[in-house]
C-alpha cells in the first residue's frame, strides 16, 4: 500500500519522475563501488587464472609415459609443437586450447573498466586507489602473459618492428585490432607496472597476500626488466624485493605456500577450474616430469620431494607434479604444497632475477646470489659444487630456475624463449592400442630457432578479425619408427 | 409527464411482468404525449359529473379519466392548440361529454376497448371509408432469430399502434392509405417498414448491443468502429464457444486473421503459443502483450524469452491469463499494426490483446447458470503406430536368431526374464523346457498389455458459472462466479479453478461514473512428479510387458541404478538393481502447482465543461505462484539417488560415496509472487463543430510498477510423507576428543551434493516501474474522412536502462476514407460499410542489455574450494553495452472493411508490411574486446501480412438462417539481415556468434533469405545393402565444415505455416442451431515421431518400437523397397569412420547415424491440415414448458471439439502435424455436454 500511496504522490505532485524511475535490481547489480571492483577482479583475475594450460607439455619439463594408450595422452598439438595447434591429426577441432588469448583479453576488458571508471565510485580514497593500482597490476600482467605466449621473442633490435599483441586500454568495442610491436607491448606493461606500483604505494594500504602489494610490482617488474635485458633495472627491482623480504625454509614434510610464509609475496589462481597440465594429483595422463629435470635436483636439494612426487602405472615409478596438490589453510600432511592458491609469488624469484642480471653482466657474485637461495633449500649446501667461469655461472642459473620454478605459471616455457642459446627439444610421442601393442613412435624436435615458439592466434580470432596478422609457424613432421 | 402502462388492461399480468421496464420505456420514447391511466374495467354506460371551468382539454380528459377508469391517447401539441373550455354537467355519459366538447374542434375521438383516441377530424371519415387491410407477422431478433414479444408496432403519422405478443407476433388492422409501419423495442434499434400492400410482414430488428458491436475497446479508448484508422479485429464472447478449455487463448484459433495460436499440449493449464503477424524480434519475448479492461496482465513468473518462445516448450505453470475465466469475457480485440499499438509503447512490438469483461446493465437482476461438463477421449494404441505384442516378438526373434544381442553399451542384464529374450534365457539355463518356451511365447505375443489404458483414462471435466447482472439507472453490476475442474486423460493430473468477478458501475452523478473491478481466482493444479514422462511411459513400454502380475500386484522391473552418470556397484561389482513401475511412482509422488490472482481497479470518469472528460483509473494487481514437488522413498527415482532399493540392504560404501539422498524422499518447492500496480490518468476533449467535424484529444499519463519477489527450486532431502510430512534430519556429526570427525561421516556425498548448492533456491526480486506519457488525436470530417495521430514515450527503471533511450517515443499516424458515406459510390444505399484505411507506424523495443557493468552474486565466495579469501568476491554477468540501440519496428498497415446488404456480407482485407531493424543479433568481433562475440543491432526482418475475412448471412427466414465465415491469413516471413557465419561452435567456451547445428534442425535459423522459424534437413541417401542408412555428403575430402553443411543439408521450409486461418457455418431453424468450426494450417513442415529414441537403435526387452519397423529392411534386396533401416547393433557412431568435419560441430554431439536419421529429410513432411475444431448442436426449449418451472430461457448444447485432423501428407499415417517430437501427447477429441438457464 506504501507504494501506491507512492505513485499518487509522486502522481498529484507531478514532481520529476526521476525517483520513481531509479534503477533498482536486488538479484543483479550494477558496478557501482569499489568494493564491487575489488570484489569482482578477485573472483575473474585471481579466481580463474588465465593461464595458457597446455604450457608445461611445450616444454622440456614433461615427457609422455611411453606405454600409456594414445587416448589418454591428451594435448599432443602441444606436446608435438604443431603448426595448428587447435586441429588435431584427423581434422577435427580441439575446443578451449588456444582460449587464453580471449580469456586474457577479457580480464584486460575489466580493468580497462575499472581503471577508466573507479574515480567516481563511493568509497575511501585509499581504497580506491589501492583497487586502481590492483588493475593497472593485473593489466600489466595480463599483456605479459599474452605478449609472450603470442608475440614474438624480445629482441633489442627488431622489437620495434617484432609483432606483439594488440593493446585495448579502452572500452570501446571494435570488431578489428591489429598488432602493436614487441616494445609498445613492454613500454604499456612497464608504465602500467609504474602506475600500479605508484597506486598501490600511496594508498598505504596492505591487504592479504591474495592482492598484489608494492612487493608483487618490484618482483614483476625485475620479471619484466629481465626479459628485456635491462641487468641493471633488474637488480635494482629484485633489491627492493630482497630488502623487504625474507626467504623461508623449504621442508618437505608440511605445505610450503602458506598464509605465514614469509617469502610468500602474491597467491593467485584459486580455482582448479579445468585442468592445469600436468595434473597435480591422482589422475594421470600420459605424461610425467621429464628425466632431465629429476637429474637436474642434487640428492640433498629439498626441492626435489617438496615440488615433485612419485606415482606407479604398470609396475614403473614415474615422477609428478605436486605443486598443485592443495589442502585447506592449517593443513599438515606433506602431500600438500600449497594453501594459497595454485600460483604464487615469491622472494625466490627475485634472487633468480638478480643472479641472471649479474650472471649477464659477468659478475660472479651470482653465485653467491645463488647460494643465498640454496641456504634454504639444500640441506647440506657444502656437497654443491658451483661453476666458475662466466658461461657456466649463466647456464646454472638457467637451470637453478628450472629447478625453483618448475610448473609455476608461465615460466619455464617463458625462459626457454628468452634464452640465447635454447635447447634443442625432442619430445617422443608413442601410438600405443588398447592391449598395450606399440604401434609406431613419432619423435618431434622444437630447434633453438624454431619459429613454433610462438603460439598461433586463435583460430577464431583469426576469423573474427581481419586485421590480425598471424604469427608464422612451421610445419611439425615426426620421424616415424 | 406521467407514464402509465396503456396495455395492461388487455394483457394478463403474468405475461406483463416478463415485458417488465422495456415496454413502459419504449412508449416513452416514441410518443410525446401524455398516456392517462386506464382500469381494468370499463363501461360504454359509465357516467360521469364535469364541473370545470376555463380549463384545458388534457385537464378535462384528465378528470373524466379519474372518474371513469378511461385512459386517453392524444398528441399533446394538438390539444394545446385548443382554447381552454368550461364544462358543467350531471351524470352524463363520456360519448356525450366528448362529441359536445369536440364539436367545434378539428378533433374527434374513437374508442379502443377502455382507450380514448383523439385523433384529427379529417382524417375520421376516410378511416370509415376506406378499405381496412388487416396486417399479420412476427418480429425476430436479427442477430438470434428468436422471436420478440411486447415490440410496439405503430402506424406512422397516427396514433394507432399494437405491441407483439409473447410469440412476437401482431395483427393490426388499419386503413389503407397508411404507409409506413414502425416498429420499436427497448435495447433494439427502431425500424420503418412500408406496406406496399403485404399483409404479412415479418421483420427482424437489429439489438442495439450491435452498436456496441461497433466500438472496438484498446484498453485506453473504446473507439467507433466506424472511425476506426488501424488493423484491429473484434471477437465477442459468442463466437469463443470452446466448452472444454479454461483459457480464451486457446478458444482464439482461427478466429482472427493475422493471430497464430499454436496448443501445443492437452495438459489443463497448459499456455497455447501465440503470435500476431509472425513476431518481429529475433531474440526477444514474440508473444503479444494481454490486457484485460486496460490493465496489461503479467506473467505470474518470470520466464526467459527464449522460453516463451520455444515451440518445444511447455509452460504449466500458468500464464497471464490463467485466473480470467472466460465466460466473463464480453470481447476480445486483437491489435495488429502499429496504429492499433503505438499507445503501449515500447511493450507492443508484437501486438496486443485487449480482452473487455461483461458488465452490468440497467434493468431488473438477469440471472444465468450455465453448465458444462465433457469428456474427453484418452489416447488408443490404434492412434499411435506403435508396435503390438506379435510384432514386437518378431523383432526380438529377428534380434536373436541374428545375433543382435543387446544393444551395445547397455549393462541391462534382464534379470526379470522380461519378453521373448527372458523366456529364451529360461529356456537356455533349464527353467523351461521347449514346450514352455514356446507357450510363453506365444502367451506374450497374445498379451497386448494396455499401458495407454492403464496410464490415460477418459478424462471427465466439468465446470459452472453463475453470473447476476443488473441495475437501476445509477448503478449497474456484473456478478459472477466459475468453478471448472479440468482433468487430463493423464492418471493423475487435475486442474481446479474457483473464479470470483464483481464489476460493478455507479453513476454518482449525471457527469460522474465511478467503475470498480474486482476479481480473483485459485487455480490449484495436481501435476505427477517431473521424472515421470507419462507419455513416454506408455509409448516405449512394450506391450509384451504386463501392467500386473498373475496377482493382480503391479509387475515390477529390476532396472540398474545409475547416480550422477555413475553405475551402483555392490561389493563384487555388480550392477545393483532398484524394482521400478512407473505407478508405482506415481502412487508415491506428487506435483502441485498453485497460481492465486487477485485484481482490484478503480475507474473514475468525469465529464466536464463542454466535450470535456477525465478518466481516472487505478488498478493493483497480485499473482501468486506456488509450487511443490514431493517423491517418497519407496520409489525407483528415490532409489538411485539413494543407491540402493527401498527393500534392499545397503552398501554403506556406496552410500557414503554416491548417494545424494540416503535417506527419506526428496521435496522441493518455490513460491512467486508479482505485484503490479498503474495508475492512468486522462483528459479527452470531444467536439462536434457544426455536425461535421468531430475532433478528439486524449492525453494520458500512466505510471506502472511491477515487482517480482519469491524463491524457487529449493530442494531438500530426507522428505518423510507418510510420517505426518516431516523432514528427517541430518545425522550430528560425531566428536572425538572434542574436535568434529568428518571421516566417520556415512553421508560424504550428500553433503558434496549439497555443497554444489543443489540444497538452496534462486532468488528473484525485481521491480520494474515506468512512467509513460501519450497522446492520441482523432479528427473525422463529415463522417467520412478520419485522420488519427497517435504517440508515447515510456521510461523506465529496468535494471541497467539506457538513460538515453528513456521517453524515445513510439509513435503513428493512420487515416480512413468511408466510400459508403460517399453519395456517389453508395447511391442506392446497399453499402453499410465500405471503407479504405491506411497506416504507418514506428514501435521500438528497448534492448534488455545494461550500459554498465553489471556483476553478481557479490558477497563471500561460495562453492568448493580448499582456499578462502575471507573476503566478497563477485562474479562477470556482463560488459557494458554502450553501443546498443532500440530494435526498430516500422509497419504499414493498408485494409479495406466492407459491409453490405444489410450486414447480410461483410469482412475485411488487409495487408501488413511490418519491417523490423536493427534487430539485437550477437555477432562475432576480436577476441581483444573481451569476448569473441558482442551483441550488436545488426539483425533485420520483414513481414508481408495478407488477411481476408468474410461473413456471410446466406439464408435469412424466420424460422431457418446459415450464416459463414471465413477468413485466411498469409505471413511471408524474411530474415534481412541475419548470422553472418554458416555454423558456429556451440560447445566451445565463449557464446559463439554463429548459428548452431541445433538452430538449423529445430527452425530459428536467421540467415538472409530465410524465415526465421525455417529448418533443415540431413539428405538420407537411402539404405546400403546391409539396411543400414546413408547419407549424402558425410564424407567430403578437404571441405571446410561450412562447405561441407551446405553440401550436406537440405533446407525444409517452415515450422510456422504460411498459410493459416479458419473456417465456420452455422445453421439455425427453429429453436436448434448447429455450428461447425474448421481451422487449417498450410505451408510448413514438421518431423515425424523419433523413430530411435536417443542414440539407441536396438529395444531393450521391455520397450517398444513404432509399427513403421515391420516395414523394415530384413535382407538384402529390401533397400530397393524400404526406408526403414534393419536392426542392427551398430551404434553407428559419428566419427572420422563416417563423415568428415565430425567434431567441427556440423554433428549434433555425441550423434549417431540413427539419430541423423530420425533428422533426415525421410522424416519430414508436410504439417498442411484441417482440423475439425468443433462440431456444435443447441436446443431452446420452448418458453411454454419452461414457463411453469419460472425460467425465462435455457439452452442445452452438444459439442464435439477437436474431431478430426485432415492432414495431406500421407506419410503422417495419422499423427497429428501439431504433436510435437519430444512432448508426444495428442490433442484427443472431446465431447462436450452444456446447459444454459437465465431466469
Amino acid at each position: 500500500m506504501k507504494r501506491i500511496k507512492y505513485i499518487l504522490i509522486l502522481f498529484i505532485s507531478l514532481v520529476s519522475c526521476q525517483d520513481f524511475l531509479e534503477e533498482e535490481s536486488q538479484d543483479l547489480t550494477a558496478v557501482e563501488t569499489v568494493e564491487h571492483f575489488k570484489a569482482l577482479m578477485l573472483n575473474e583475475f585471481n579466481d580463474n587464472y588465465a593461464m595458457f594450460k597446455p604450457v608445461y607439455h611445450m616444454t622440456d619439463d614433461l615427457e609422455e609415459i611411453t606405454l600409456s594408450p594414445r587416448f589418454s595422452k591428451a594435448n599432443k598439438t602441444t606436446f608435438t609443437w604443431q603448426q595448428e595447434i587447435e586441429i588435431d591429426e584427423n581434422g577435427n577441432s580441439l575446443r578451449g586450447i588456444n582460449s587464453a588469448w580471449e580469456a586474457i583479453y577479457k580480464d584486460i576488458a575489466i580493468v580497462n573498466y575499472v581503471i577508466e571508471s573507479i574515480d567516481g565510485m563511493e568509497g575511501s580514497a585509499e581504497q580506491r586507489s589501492f583497487v586502481k593500482g590492483e588493475a593497472y597490476f593485473i593489466r600489466a600482467m595480463s599483456y605479459f602473459n599474452l605478449l609472450n605466449l603470442y608475440g614474438q621473442p624480445f629482441n633489442e633490435a627488431s622489437k620495434n618492428t617484432d609483432l606483439g599483441v594488440p593493446i585495448r586500454t579502452n572500452t570501446e568495442i571494435e570488431i578489428t585490432f591489429s598488432r602493436e610491436s614487441v616494445a609498445a607491448g613492454y613500454n604499456q606493461i612497464e608504465s602500467d607496472l609504474m602506475e600500479a606500483l605508484i597506486l598501490i604505494e600511496n594508498s598505504g594500504v596492505e591487504d592479504t597476500k591474495w592482492h598484489p602489494s608494492v612487493d608483487a610490482c618490484n618482483l614483476l617488474m625485475s620479471r619484466v626488466k629481465l626479459y628485456q635485458r635491462k641487468w641493471d633495472e633488474v637488480i635494482q627491482y629484485a633489491d627492493n624485493v630482497i630488502d623487504h623480504r625474507q626467504l623461508a625454509m623449504l621442508g618437505t614434510s608440511s605445505p610450503f605456500i602458506t598464509n605465514g610464509n614469509s617469502e610468500l609475496i602474491f597467491a593467485w589462481h584459486k580455482s582448479y577450474t579445468g585442468q592445469i597440465d600436468p595434473p597435480g594429483s591422482s589422475e594421470i595422463a600420459g605424461y610425467k616430469v621429464s628425466d632431465q629435470l629429476i637429474e637436474l635436483y642434487e640428492l640433498e636439494d629439498n626441492r626435489l620431494t617438496a615440488f615433485l612426487t612419485t606415482f606407479i602405472q604398470n609396475g614403473e615409478t614415474y615422477y609428478m607434479n605436486k605443486k598443485h596438490n592443495a589442502g585447506f589453510e592449517g593443513s599438515t600432511t606433506s602431500s600438500v604444497y600449497t594453501t594459497m592458491g595454485y600460483q604464487n609469488m615469491r622472494v625466490a624469484e627475485a634472487y633468480l632475477n638478480k643472479a641472471e642480471a649479474l650472471a649477464q653482466k659477468q659478475d660472479p657474485i651470482a653465485i653467491n646470489v645463488i647460494q643465498e637461495l640454496h641456504a634454504k633449500r639444500i640441506s647440506d649446501v657444502s656437497l654443491i659444487v658451483y661453476p666458475t667461469e662466466p658461461g657456466d655461472i649463466l647456464n646454472y642459473v638457467y637451470d637453478e630456475r628450472r629447478r625453483e620454478l618448475c610448473f609455476e605459471d608461465h615460466h619455464r616455457w617463458f625462459d626457454l624463449r628468452r634464452m640465447d642459446n635454447r635447447p634443442e627439444i625432442v619430445h617422443v610421442f608413442t601410438d600405443v592400442d588398447e592391449e598395450g601393442e606399440v604401434l609406431k613412435t613419432e619423435t618431434y624436435t622444437l630447434y633453438s630457432n624454431d619459429l613454433n615458439y610462438t603460439l598461433p592466434i586463435p583460430i577464431k580470432e583469426r576469423e573474427n578479425n581481419p586485421g590480425i596478422v598471424n604469427n608464422e609457424r612451421t610445419d611439425k613432421l615426426p620421424v616415424v619408427n | 409527464m406521467r407514464k402509465k402502462n396503456l396495455l395492461k388492461a388487455h394483457r394478463k399480468p403474468r405475461e406483463l411482468k416478463k415485458l417488465g421496464l422495456t415496454m413502459r420505456l419504449s412508449f416513452v420514447m416514441v410518443f410525446c404525449a401524455v398516456l392517462t391511466l386506464s382500469a381494468n374495467t370499463y363501461s360504454q354506460d359509465l357516467r360521469v359529473n364535469l364541473d370545470v371551468k376555463d380549463v384545458s382539454f388534457s385537464k378535462l380528459f384528465e378528470e373524466i379519466r379519474k372518474q371513469s377508469n378511461y385512459s386517453f391517447f392524444f398528441n399533446e401539441e394538438k390539444l394545446s392548440q385548443l382554447e381552454n373550455i368550461t364544462v358543467k354537467k350531471n351524470k352524463v355519459t363520456v360519448k356525450e361529454v366528448l362529441e359536445e366538447v369536440l364539436s367545434n374542434t378539428n378533433l374527434t375521438y374513437t374508442m379502443v376497448d377502455d382507450v380514448i383516441v383523439i385523433i384529427s377530424k379529417k382524417t375520421v371519415p376516410r378511416v370509415r371509408k376506406i378499405e381496412q387491410q388487416s396486417i399479420v407477422g412476427t418480429v425476430t431478433d436479427f442477430e438470434t432469430g428468436e422471436t420478440l414479444p411486447g415490440v410496439t408496432v405503430l402506424v406512422k403519422n397516427s396514433v394507432l399502434g399494437t405491441t407483439t405478443d409473447i410469440d412476437g407476433n401482431y395483427k393490426i388492422s388499419l386503413s389503407k392509405n397508411f404507409e409506413t409501419l414502425v416498429f420499436s423495442f427497448l435495447g433494439f434499434e427502431t425500424k420503418e417498414v412500408k406496406i406496399e400492400g403485404n399483409t404479412t410482414i415479418n421483420v427482424e430488428l437489429k439489438s442495439k448491443t450491435n452498436q456496441l458491436d461497433m466500438v472496438v475497446v484498446t484498453g485506453y479508448q473504446k473507439l467507433d468502429k466506424r472511425v476506426l484508422t488501424s488493423s484491429i479485429e473484434r471477437v465477442t464472447a459468442k463466437e469463443l464457444e470452446l466448452k472444454n478449455v479454461m483459457t480464451v487463448d486457446k478458444m482464439l484459433e482461427g478466429k482472427v486473421t493475422g493471430l497464430q495460436i499454436t496448443n501445443n499440449s492437452a495438459t489443463p493449464g497448459a499456455a497455447a503459443k501465440v503470435r500476431i503477424r509472425g513476431g518481429n524480434t529475433f531474440t526477444g519475448n514474440q508473444s503479444p502483450l494481454w490486457v484485460i479492461d486496460g490493465v496489461i496482465y503479467e506473467e505470474p513468473v518470470l520466464l526467459s524469452a527464449s522460453e516463451i518462445n520455444s515451440f518445444d516448450n511447455v509452460n504449466v505453470i500458468g500464464n497471464a491469463l490463467t485466473g480470467i475465466n472466460p465466460r466473463d469475457i464480453e470481447s476480445i480485440n486483437v491489435l495488429k499494426d502499429a496504429s492499433a499499438t503505438a499507445i503501449y509503447g515500447i511493450r507492443a512490438a508484437n501486438g496486443v490483446i485487449a480482452v473487455t469483461t461483461k458488465r452490468g446493465k440497467q434493468g431488473k437482476p438477469n440471472f444465468n447458470y450455465s453448465y458444462s461438463s465433457s469428456i474427453v477421449d484418452r489416447p488408443h494404441y490404434s492412434d499411435l503406430n506403435l508396435m503390438n505384442s506379435k510384432d514386437r516378438i518378431d523383432v526380438s526373434r529377428e534380434m536373436y536368431e541374428r545375433n543382435l544381442g543387446t544393444p551395445a553399451g547397455n549393462s541391462y542384464e534382464n534379470t526379470d526374464r522380461i519378453g521373448y529374450e527372458g523366456a529364451l534365457m529360461n529356456y537356455w539355463d533349464g527353467t523351461y523346457n521347449f514346450q514352455q518356451f514356446q507357450d510363453q511365447v506365444s502367451s506374450l505375443e497374445s498379451l497386448n498389455a494396455n499401458w495407454f489404458g492403464e496410464l490415460y483414462r477418459p478424462a471427465i471435466n466439468q465446470s459452472h458459472n453463475i453470473n447476476v447482472s443488473g441495475g437501476s439507472n445509477q448503478s449497474r453490476y456484473y456478478v459472477s462466479f466459475g468453478y471448472d475442474d479440468q482433468k487430463s486423460t493423464e492418471r493423475g493430473v487435475d486442474v481446479e479453478r474457483l473464479t470470483a468477478r464483481a464489476n460493478l458501475d455507479f453513476d454518482l452523478r449525471d457527469n460522474v461514473l465511478l467503475s470498480f473491478k474486482i476479481n480473483g481466482s485459485v487455480q490449484e493444479g495436481t501435476y505427477n512428479h517431473s521424472s515421470i514422462n507419462m507419455f513416454n511411459e506408455a509409448y516405449y513400454t512394450s506391450r509384451t510387458v504386463p501392467v500386473y502380475d498373475s496377482n493382480g500386484e503391479y509387475a515390477y522391473l529390476s532396472k540398474p541404478l545409475v547416480n550422477n552418470s555413475r553405475s551402483v556397484r555392490d561389493e563384487d561389482g555388480n550392477a545393483v538393481y532398484g524394482r521400478y513401475h512407473v505407478m508405482n511412482e506415481m502412487d508415491n509422488s506428487k506435483r502441485n502447482i498453485t497460481n492465486k490472482d487477485l485484481g482490484v481497479t478503480a475507474n473514475l470518469k468525469w465529464t466536464f465543461l463542454d466535450g470535456f472528460s477525465f478518466r481516472s483509473q487505478l488498478s493493483y494487481r497480485n499473482t501468486t505462484n506456488l509450487q511443490e514437488e514431493w517423491i517418497k522413498e519407496n520409489t525407483f527415482h528415490v532409489a538411485q539417488l539413494r543407491t540402493y532399493d527401498f527393500i534392499e540392504d545397503h552398501i554403506d560404501e556406496n552410500v557414503d560415496e554416491l548417494a545424494s539422498v540416503p535417506f527419506g524422499g526428496l521435496y522441493s518447492g518455490g513460491m512467486v509472487s508479482q505485484n503490479s500496480y498503474a495508475i492512468t490518468n486522462q483528459l479527452n476533449y470531444n467536439k462536434v463543430l457544426n455536425d461535421k467535424h468531430v475532433v478528439n484529444f486524449n492525453l494520458a499519463q500512466e505510471a506502472r510498477s511491477i515487482k517480482y519477489w519469491g524463491a524457487t527450486g529449493f530442494t531438500v532431502p530426507g522428505y518423510s510423507h507418510d510420517n505426518g510430512r516431516r523432514f528427517v534430519y541430518l545425522p550430528q556429526l560425531r566428536t572425538s576428543s572434542g574436535s568434529f570427525d568428518f571421516e566417520s561421516y556415512p553421508y560424504d556425498n550428500m553433503i558434496n551434493w549439497f555443497s554444489k548448492g543443489q540444497l538452496y533456491p534462486s532468488i528473484t526480486d525485481r521491480t520494474t516501474n515506468s512512467m509513460s506519457f501519450f497522446g492520441m488525436f482523432n479528427y473525422v470530417y463529415d463522417n467520412r474522412y478520419v485522420v488519427n495521430f497517435n504517440l508515447r514515450s515510456d521510461g523506465t527503471n529496468s535494471f541497467g536502462q539506457f538513460k538515453k533511450y528513456r521517453f524515445k517515443p513510439t509513435w503513428s499516424v493512420s487515416s480512413r476514407w468511408n466510400l459508403h458515406n460517399e453519395k456517389f459510390w453508395n447511391e442506392d444505399g446497399n453499402i453499410d460499410e465500405l471503407a479504405l484505411k491506411a497506416s504507418y507506424g514506428v514501435r521500438g523495443t528497448i534492448p534488455s542489455a545494461s550500459p554498465y557493468m553489471t556483476i553478481r552474486d557479490f558477497g563471500p565466495e561460495t562453492g568448493s574450494s580448499y582456499f578462502s579469501y575471507n573476503e566478497n568476491v563477485a562474479k562477470l554477468v556482463s560488459f557494458p553495452q554502450t553501443n546498443l540501440r532500440w530494435e526498430l519496428n516500422k509497419t504499414t498497415n493498408i485494409g479495406l472493411s466492407y459491409s453490405m446488404f444489410n450486414g447480410r456480407v461483410s469482412g475485411a482485407f488487409d495487408f501488413a508490411y511490418s519491417f523490423s531493424d536493427d534487430l539485437l543479433l550477437v555477432r562475432p568481433v576480436s577476441g581483444v574486446n573481451g569476448a569473441l562475440s558482442q551483441m550488436f543491432n545488426a539483425g533485420s526482418k520483414d513481414v508481408q501480412s495478407y488477411e481476408f475475412s468474410i461473413r456471410t448471412v446466406n439464408v435469412k427466414t424466420k424460422d431457418f438462417s446459415w450464416s459463414t465465415r471465413f477468413n485466411i491469413s498469409h505471413d511471408v516471413d524474411r530474415v534481412l539481415k541475419g548470422f553472418e557465419e554458416a555454423i558456429g561452435d556451440s560447445s566451445s567456451e565463449s557464446q559463439d556468434a554463429a548459428l548452431t547445428i541445433s538452430q538449423y534442425l529445430n527452425g530459428g535459423i536467421f540467415r538472409k533469405g530465410f524465415p526465421s522459424s525455417g529448418f533443415y534437413s540431413y539428405q538420407f541417401d537411402g539404405l546400403n545393402n546391409k539396411g543400414l542408412p546413408t547419407f549424402k555428403h558425410l564424407n567430403e575430402e578437404n571441405a571446410t565444415p561450412e562447405q561441407q553443411l551446405q553440401m550436406m543439408m537440405v533446407y525444409e521450409g517452415q515450422r510456422l505455416p504460411q498459410y493459416y486461418g479458419g473456417f465456420g457455418t452455422e445453421f439455425r431453424y427453429k429453436r436448434f442451431s448447429i455450428s461447425a468450426n474448421l481451422n487449417y494450417k498450410l505451408g510448413y513442415k514438421t518431423r515425424l515421431l523419433n523413430l530411435y529414441k536417443g542414440s539407441q537403435q536396438l529395444p531393450l526387452p521391455y520397450e517398444n518400437m513404432q509399427s513403421e519397423f515391420n516395414n523394415r529392411w530384413r535382407q538384402p534386396g529390401d533397400e530397393l523397397i524400404t526406408n526403414i533401416p534393419a536392426l542392427s547393433n551398430d551404434l553407428l557412431k559419428i566419427n572420422d569412420d563416417y563423415a568428415t568435419n565430425s567434431g567441427s560441430g556440423i554433428f549434433p554431439n555425441g550423434a549417431t547415424l540413427w539419430r541423423l536419421y530420425d533428422l533426415s529429410d525421410a522424416r519430414t513432411v508436410k504439417g498442411d491440415h484441417i482440423r475439425l475444431s468443433s462440431l456444435s448442436l443447441s436446443y431452446r426449449i420452448p418458453k411454454d414448458i419452461l414457463e411453469n418451472m419460472g425460467i425465462a430461457s435455457m439452452n442445452v448444447g452438444f459439442q464435439a471439439s477437436n474431431v478430426g485432423v485432415w492432414a495431406f501428407d500421407s506419410k503422417l499415417k495419422g499423427q497429428d502435424p501439431d504433436q510435437l517430437r519430444n512432448v508426444g501427447m495428442p490433442n484427443n477429441s472431446t465431447y462436450s455436454f452444456s446447459l444454459n438457464v437465465g431466469l
